[in-house]
């Protein structure tokens, strides 16, 4: 994937976590995902149509979840209460929504998000997709963030390369 | 003034109902969906209504069509995460008064809102 596929999810998550959240964010190298060894405790997902970009996930420790949820709704709340999964929900959901912006396709859409709570649990996509893995650091704690696009994308890409 | 706070996140109707209430905004109702805003309305008119558009059952646009077919003075601000200036100017046909996209800052939230409502008592 070039930078151009990846820049609107960069750009869109640091604006969320400035505007929001009060924090900036490091990236970490992307990288390609060959096999599904991560494991997750919290993870928000949200699928796109009418884009290269077919999905986006958020995943985090219980801890760093539980931090961002602290610092967006000014109160810890437990991770079995709804309104912390609603919470994670509604990151996912504003860093899509800027994404899908700024890649501005006409007829682009995003679901509703799906957030995931529990210790071990993987996230698959359809095994006709390229998953980009991107570690993220903030001063709230460690997350990635994994997009997945159609792999066509990926050809496209590296013919326009 | 009665502000019917419309969003499926009570995450977001939380943070928003916070704003308000920073604002001095004392009574405000919430709605999660359009079906909901519909029978809101239909007990009593707000003055103002913060909107969001992605919405399950019924969506912002639906609700905003319908309301406005009955209603043109209160305002709508639309409080969203679509931020294509197709999406804008969609909105703005049918009807919304303002547009805050989300993330947006507790100074961004407060300006459109005071701008919208001093419009309101201007026009």
């Amino acid at each position: 994937m070039t930078s151009q596929h990846l820049s609107p999810f960069f750009d869109s998550m640091k604006h969320v976590l400035t505007t929001m959240f009060q924090t900036d964010i490091r990236f970490g190298n992307p990288s390609k995902q060959e096999a599904l060894n991560d494991t997750h405790e919290v993870s928000a997902l949200i699928s796109f149509s009418g884009i290269d970009a077919q999905a986006v996930s958020l995943s985090f420790t219980t801890q760093t979840a539980g931090a961002f949820v602290e610092r967006f709704l000014g109160t810890r709340i437990p991770a079995d209460d709804p309104d912390f999964a609603d919470a994670i929900g509604e990151i996912v959901n504003m860093v899509a929504g800027g994404a899908k912006a700024r890649i501005d396709q006409e007829g682009a859409s995003i679901s509703c998000p799906t957030v995931v709570v529990g210790q071990g649990h993987r996230l698959f996509q359809r095994r006709d997709l390229t998953v980009i893995h991107i570690p993220c650091q903030t001063n709230l704690g460690q997350f990635s963030i994994e997009i997945a696009f159609v792999t066509s994308a990926q050809g496209r890409a590296d013919h326009a390369a | 003034m009665r502000v019917l706070l419309v969003d499926d996140s009570r995450t977001m109707r939380t943070i928003q109902k916070n704003a308000l209430k920073a604002m001095g905004f004392e009574d405000i109702d919430e709605a999660s969906d359009g079906l909901e805003a519909l029978k809101c309305v239909e007990q009593e008119s707000p003055g103002l209504i913060l909107l969001d558009w992605n919405m399950p059952n019924m969506d912002g646009m639906t609700f905003l069509k319908e309301f406005r077919a009955n209603n043109k003075a209160t305002p709508v601000v639309m409080v969203t995460t679509e931020a294509e200036k197709s999406r804008v100017i969609e909105a703005i046909k049918a009807g919304v008064n303002n547009y805050i996209v989300k993330p947006f800052t507790p100074e961004d939230f407060n300006s459109r809102i005071t701008e919208t409502l001093a419009k309101r008592k201007a026009g």
